[in-house]
């Protein structure tokens, strides 16, 4: 697995743990351990998205690195062609 | 994949109920040229559409016609919260409250509920280029004609934005389909789909 899909791997992980908490504390909103666990993985998200826009391209389209890319946002492959 | 952003694209706020005007912009959620039907037609196209410029304008138009059915529901919660009885009848909106009551269900104006044919993906670059160019000059009439009836001002307001991208999102389906037919055989766009034989 190249550094680039591991990369995507933590993000597809922590983004679901991010996603899973919310939806726990949707309905159960003053449970402070589900809190104290979000705000965990949710710093961690931030920061994995943030070292892969660095390094490997846009994940929205705020993401892009004009100045040094140009508008990369139309770069494959994209997501539903299955290459990582 | 996708994220939830709270907020609308451009902000809808109706202060009069009218089921009456409810009953005919419903079209445009549930309508056979409506918003449902216009994402998931162009987010149903990128998968098998060879160039990375055309993937990239189906995902964005796509997308922000996710954002437009958030804001013609909106616009349909908006004028259809706090009616009374009275109303819905006067409006002859009892057809449809009687099934939905004042949810959001998509349907054409005429009642028909929303049909997949409206999604129209054919897998040939060409066809379905042309396709999305012709819904969104249907988008931009319904809009038209939307507005012929619509006299109150918050309705008209954000009524008039979603028509004006219509016209912006016709326009860059034009430059799309450009750029697929100059990756074509100039002689004959036709000798090849792209899409399944390159």
């Amino acid at each position: 697995m190249t550094p680039k899909t591991e990369l995507l791997r933590r993000i597809q992980q922590l983004g679901f743990t991010v996603t899973e908490l919310g939806l726990y504390l949707d309905s159960q909103p003053s449970s402070p351990q589900a809190m104290g666990m979000l705000r965990t993985a949710r710093a961690e998200y931030l920061a994995a998205r943030k070292e892969y826009e660095d390094n490997y391209g846009p994940l929205d389209i705020t993401g892009v690195n004009t100045e040094r890319d140009g508008w990369s946002w139309i770069k494959g492959p994209w997501p539903w062609e299955g290459e990582d | 994949m996708w994220t939830y952003e709270k907020r609308l694209e451009y902000p809808v706020n109706i202060k009069n109920p009218n089921p009456a005007t409810a009953k005919f912009i419903i079209s445009q959620v549930g309508g056979p040229d409506g918003e449902l039907g216009a994402s998931q037609r162009y987010l149903s196209q990128r998968y098998s559409m060879p160039y990375d410029e055309v993937k990239a304008a189906l995902t964005d138009i796509g997308t922000e016609e996710l954002a437009h059915l958030e804001m013609v529901s909106a616009i349909i919660h908006q004028l259809t919260r706090n009616m009374t009885i009275e109303q819905v009848k006067e409006a002859g909106f009892e057809a449809y409250f009687v099934d939905h009551t004042a949810g959001v269900y998509p349907q054409a104006a005429a009642g028909v509920p929303f049909n997949a044919l409206a999604f129209a993906s054919k897998g040939d670059a060409v066809t379905d280029l042309t396709e999305d160019m012709a819904a969104e000059q249907k988008a931009r009439t319904t809009y038209d004609n939307i507005l012929r009836m619509v006299d109150d001002p918050d309705v008209i307001d954000p009524i008039r934005y979603l028509r004006e991208r219509e016209i912006v999102h016709f326009q860059r389906f034009g430059e799309a389909l450009r750029n697929v037919q100059d990756n074509l055989n100039s002689n004959n766009f036709y000798a090849v789909n792209p899409e399944f034989d390159l």
